[in-house]
């Protein structure tokens, strides 16, 4: 099937990929490169982390019972649970929010009244988003396997690429949630607003309900951080179930914003 | 007005956004086969019944149909028989005219590409260059390719020469003609009245989303009020032209005793008849034009503004 949207989406933002990919690389290399320093002190950093309060472990990436200067507390906590999720996020929201970006701008004015209905136009720009933030999940499972392999961490690298996949699909998660609020206003503010909420609010309701504070675990359910169950995702070396979870948040996301766009005025320049 | 004989028929369409009515009960009619001008002033909402037209805009009261079909529900079909050039084209940046031109056509399931080339020939488009390089011309010659290039039944064109060069004007006002010679129904919405009357059979006036005056130009120009200069050769009393049919009104010209103007709505006969035994030296009349149309409307009628 020729998707020659979703194609020239994608090509249009081929330096945008490459840029976003140095930097993942740089950060992962940068971050895991320090690991051997860590590993020799170990025992110095528990005791000092050991006095923090769980809320403050929990918000850096600490926790679940495992030693943060274990390869995979170490890999968890600096890179799965913290760094490549902001990264990532970051990257997708961006991306997602684009599509109702250019709907405001009157780039896609032509597209609409094209031969082809509403939601396939908006459907097309999904797959062109979701393919990048793949795409950049894949260079962040790269960077990550290289960098970890060569600083000496024991961790497998199916265990990292399931890590990977569970991160992209989160990324997505997000990007449908943006994607959806602007198939229903039309407006990228809007959509980069709640999509950075949903990504930053998530990522610290589920921090401080991991800390067993009690108002923030009644709320957890809001958070789609509570799906993305990264560490046992490396201690198990397999995918949790939590990530159906992520899936058919993506899913349902995506779909009714299909649906909502075919309801409303299209915006003008 | 039935649905199956324009190939556009609006009925009753009314679109509100908040409190403010960007049309309000417009009913119209394109002919098959027929450029039709839509004019009026910034703001009159011609682009917004455009976009009505092209189900991007839900009607809030009203209905369109479009060669017999219903706008909010015309499948890929209908929309495959339209040729749309926004009044503000935006266009992606890092794509070659051509490649972007190429794309719609794969949109459309079309072989453009003989059709696009000699489009490109004819208007000289930069086909090669990348649109985010290109001038807000040659932008626009990107989006007439993309309305002309599948030979649409229906060509709906907002602002179509804005920022085009004259001789670009020329070949687009010829595109145009050809277009509507071989059966394309062309509506062609424009602020720049010299370019609709130049390539329209028909006009509609809008203002602040009321159609104010529909029909040939011909008919309305015809209907306009006119005025006529005349020269005689000693001073002449005004009170001798009073009660002529159809003229308004008199005047003398430039402070000039001898030089009486005339303005009248309709034909002239009567008032040359009632000239002829006075034995003027000159009459002058200016023939009207769509110009006039317009400003007779705007200015002179009880038009809503």
């Amino acid at each position: 099937m020729s998707l020659p949207i979703a194609r020239r989406a994608v090509t249009a933002r081929v330096r945008w990929f490459l840029g976003w990919s140095i930097g993942i690389v740089t950060f992962v290399a940068l971050t895991l490169g320090f690991y051997p320093a860590f590993e020799n002190e170990s025992t110095q950093m528990n005791d000092l982390f050991d006095n923090l309060p769980d809320s403050i472990k929990s918000l850096v990436g600490i926790g679940g019972g495992i030693d943060p200067f274990s390869s995979v507390g170490y890999l968890s906590s600096q890179i799965y649970a913290t760094l490549l999720p902001l990264l990532l996020i970051l990257a997708s929201v961006a991306i997602a929010s684009s599509i109702a970006g250019d709907e405001e701008h009157g780039l896609l004015e032509t597209s609409y009244s094209l031969p082809i209905p509403r939601r396939r136009v908006l459907l097309e720009r999904v797959i062109a988003a979701f393919a990048i933030s793949v795409g950049l999940s894949v260079v962040a499972w790269a960077a990550t396997a290289v960098t970890a392999t060569a600083v000496g961490l024991d961790v497998g690298l199916g265990a990292m690429a399931w890590a990977s996949v569970t991160l992209g699909i989160l990324a997505l998660a997000i990007s449908a949630i943006t994607v959806f609020v602007g198939a229903l206003t039309g407006r990228k503010a809007v959509a980069l607003s709640v999509g950075s909420v949903a990504a930053i609010g998530g990522y610290l309701i589920t921090s401080l309900a991991d800390a067993r504070i009690v108002f923030f675990e009644k709320i957890e359910f809001l958070s789609v951080f509570s799906l993305y169950d990264v560490l046992n995702v490396l201690v198990d070396s397999g995918p949790q179930r939590s990530l159906f979870g992520l899936i058919t948040v993506t899913v349902v996301f995506s779909a009714v914003a299909a649906v909502v766009i075919d309801h409303r005025d299209i915006r003008s320049a | 007005m039935g649905a199956d004989n324009g190939a556009v028929v609006v009925e009753g369409v009314t679109k509100a956004f908040g409190r403010s009515r960007a049309l309000d009960d417009v009913s119209l009619e394109i002919p098959v086969g027929e450029i039709f001008g839509f004019i009026g002033p910034n703001g009159s909402g011609k682009t917004t019944l455009i976009r009505v037209i092209l189900d991007l805009l839900r009607p809030t009261e009203g209905r369109i149909s479009v060669f017999g079909n219903d706008s909010r529900h015309m499948g890929t079909a209908a929309r495959q028989e339209i040729g749309y050039l926004p009044g503000t084209l935006t266009l992606p940046q890092r794509v070659t005219g051509g490649d972007y031109l190429m794309d719609q056509a794969a949109i459309r399931r079309i072989d453009c590409s003989a059709r696009i080339r000699e489009l490109g020939d004819r208007l000289h488009a930069e086909l090669n260059k990348q649109i985010g390089d290109m001038s807000l011309g040659h932008r626009r010659k990107i989006g007439l390719i993309a309305a002309f290039m599948h030979s649409p039944r229906l060509l709906i064109l907002d602002e179509p020469t804005s920022g085009l060069d004259p001789l670009v004007q020329q070949e687009f006002r010829a595109m145009t003609q050809e277009a509507r010679d071989a059966g394309t129904t062309v509506f062609l919405s424009s602020h720049i009245l010299d370019e609709v009357q130049h390539v329209a059979s028909s006009v509609a006036v809008v203002n602040r989303g009321r159609i104010v005056t529909a029909g040939r130009i011909d008919d309305l120009i015809a209907r306009l009020l006119r005025t006529l200069t005349v020269t005689f050769a000693d001073e002449v009393d005004l009170g001798g032209f009073t009660g002529i049919p159809h003229v308004e009104s008199v005047g003398y010209g430039n402070h000039d005793r001898r030089v009486v103007t005339f303005t009248l709505r309709g034909p002239a006969g009567d008032l040359l008849s009632h000239l002829a035994p006075l034995k003027p030296l000159d009459i002058h009349g200016r023939e009207a034009d769509l110009e006039d149309v317009f400003l007779d409307f705007y200015r002179n009628r009880d038009v809503p503004r």
